[in-house]
């Protein structure tokens, strides 16, 4: 068998097309990579080997009777631990949540077994999907493939672990203040966060419906138009879903970024940044303008407070969720999540109403100024050095998660669609990646210029991390 | 019914959350409600917020 892991979906659906492969071998596979890893990463939840090899079998019945084979087809996956299937276990990192099965399918995995997919399993999460880093007290630390003392991002952050591990070629997780991007861009990925409502997310166990948002982490650009393509679509089950025509999102993902705007988002992105993180947005950003795009700087006016706004509708909406747990069960959540839960419930209405409010009216001021001359702008994505898993955790975490998020949060608050992708690698060996912005549903636009970025730079041909399956 | 604000912070310590805890999330609350306070636009202005994808699709490009 040719052999799969590390390879990127499209590498995997040709090796398949060739009959190198079957969905079998792949499943097989891709269950033993993800158990290996987990024994250095800690990445995996739980594994589903008998429906996954029922699933392959009858793939590979289908195949040999002649089905077609998509870019999805047999593509061997696995997701977060948010991610609803029927009679599995979906206990979100948290132990409130221990031996709790789903009582439907999500809208996300039922659109990808549409699309051909095997779904192995479930991959660790922040409890609740409430942190940035990837710490988590019940299930322990998941780890860095590029360097396992440190912390790989979060909240999805076996998601990101997985992938970058090359286990699987692409992983679901869930975005509510940079929670796909975050763990992508410290784990060497391309992460996309779609616009608000394009992709549905019934199933899914929430934080903030308000903010949440469901999408891929994967290891190259064309991969994450690939799942988009499948994913995008209308969900009648999530009142924040939008009716939309489908979009082939790799029509025109390799025109290059000549002639395409991208603004530089120095003011409050950049300010303060870590002077490597700095030099190698710096480089990216030059190699961006030679490639014949336009660059310039630009600013998104009032976009400071909407860090903090994002912390107070999802500190509102989880805690009003969670009302009941935390009546009676408070301390069976671990400290970090518990401390960012407790602050919703001392936030009046008129301030939660103040901040939903401010979404519509700061989003018409940044499309105005920012997006009225430049189809993307460009900002960093985490702005410090990664911790190491060891270092002591005290302090206010309410306030840590807004230093983490500073460059994600504000693009949950204004639901704009976003993509991480690696532009650089630290003195300590850690990736480095940059964010790129678009208006609301331009993700084909936003992909082209990703993958104009990822073709310049050719980072996964440069690097490669340290733990892989 | 709601349990007022009050009655929660009573609520956790009595569950044996520490007090230190409790004094962060509402610090943590304070500083959030003083950022909500700061955009409250103007009263004759105010409406009732509405779903955030309304006011995207309005700013959708079907240029690209």
């Amino acid at each position: 068998m040719t052999p799969t892991l590390s390879k990127s979906l499209e590498e995997i659906a040709g090796l398949l097309r060739s009959g190198c492969v079957t969905a079998a071998e792949l499943a097989e596979t891709h269950l033993e990579a993800l158990a290996r890893i987990d024994s250095s990463l800690n990445a995996v939840a739980r594994l589903e080997p008998e429906s996954a090899m029922e699933r392959a079998a009858r793939l590979d019945d289908a195949i040999a009777a002649g089905a077609e084979i998509g870019p999805l087809t047999a593509a061997p996956l696995a997701h977060k631990d948010l991610y609803g299937r029927k009679g599995w276990l979906q206990e979100a990192g948290a132990k409130i949540l221990s031996g709790e099965r789903a009582k439907a399918t999500a809208t996300t995995c039922a659109a990808l077994d549409r699309a051909g997919a095997m779904d192995l399993g479930r991959l660790n999460t922040v409890e609740f999907a409430l942190g940035s880093e990837g710490r988590n007290v019940h299930t322990g630390p998941v780890r860095n493939p590029w360097n396992p003392a440190y912390v790989p991002g979060g909240s999805s952050s076996g998601s990101a672990a997985a992938v970058a591990a090359g286990a699987v070629p692409a992983a679901l997780g869930s975005d509510t203040g940079g929670s796909i991007r975050l763990p992508a861009a410290a784990c060497g990925l391309v992460g996309l966060k779609p616009t608000a409502g394009l992709v549905g997310r019934s199933g899914i166990f929430p934080l903030s419906g308000s903010l949440d948002t469901a999408g891929p982490l994967c290891q190259t650009v064309r991969d994450a138009a690939i799942l988009l393509g499948a994913l995008a679509g209308h969900d009648p089950a999530d009142p924040q879903s939008v009716h939309l025509p489908r979009v082939d999102y790799l029509a025109e993902i390799e025109d290059g970024l000549r002639g395409l705007r991208i603004g530089i988002a120095r003011q409050h992105f950049f300010d303060p940044i870590a002077t490597e993180i700095g030099a190698a947005l710096e480089t990216a950003i030059a190699a961006i303008g030679e490639e014949g795009a336009r660059v310039s700087d630009t600013v998104l006016p009032g976009i400071a407070a909407a860090n903090r706004l994002t912390t107070l509708i999802i500190n509102v909406e989880a805690s009003t969720q969670h009302r009941p747990w935390l009546a009676a069960r408070a301390t069976d959540y671990g400290p970090e999540t518990l401390e960012r839960m407790m602050a919703g419930l001392f936030i009046p209405a008129q301030a939660y109403l103040a901040a939903l409010m401010e979404r519509q009216r700061l989003l018409a001021a940044v499309m105005e100024a920012a997006f009225a001359d430049n189809d993307a702008i460009l900002t960093p994505v985490w702005i410090s050095e990664l911790s190491e898993i060891e270092e002591p955790q005290h302090g206010n975490f309410g306030r840590r998660i807004e230093d983490t998020g500073h460059c994600t949060r504000a693009f949950n608050f204004l639901g704009l669609p976003a993509v991480v992708l690696p532009c650089g690698i630290s003195a300590k060996g850690l990736p480095i990646a940059l964010q790129l912005v678009s208006r609301p549903y331009a993700e084909a636009l936003l992909l082209r210029a990703a993958r104009g970025i990822e073709r310049a730079l050719a980072f996964a041909e440069t690097y490669r991390p340290g733990v892989v399956a | 019914m709601s349990e007022r604000p009050a009655d929660w912070e009573a609520m956790l310590l009595a569950q044996g959350i520490p007090g230190e805890r409790v004094g962060h999330a509402v610090a943590t609350a304070e500083r959030l409600i003083a950022t909500a306070d700061a955009v409250v636009g103007d009263p004759a202005k105010a409406a009732a917020p509405v779903s955030i994808t309304a006011t995207l699709l309005a700013h959708r490009s079907t240029d690209r």
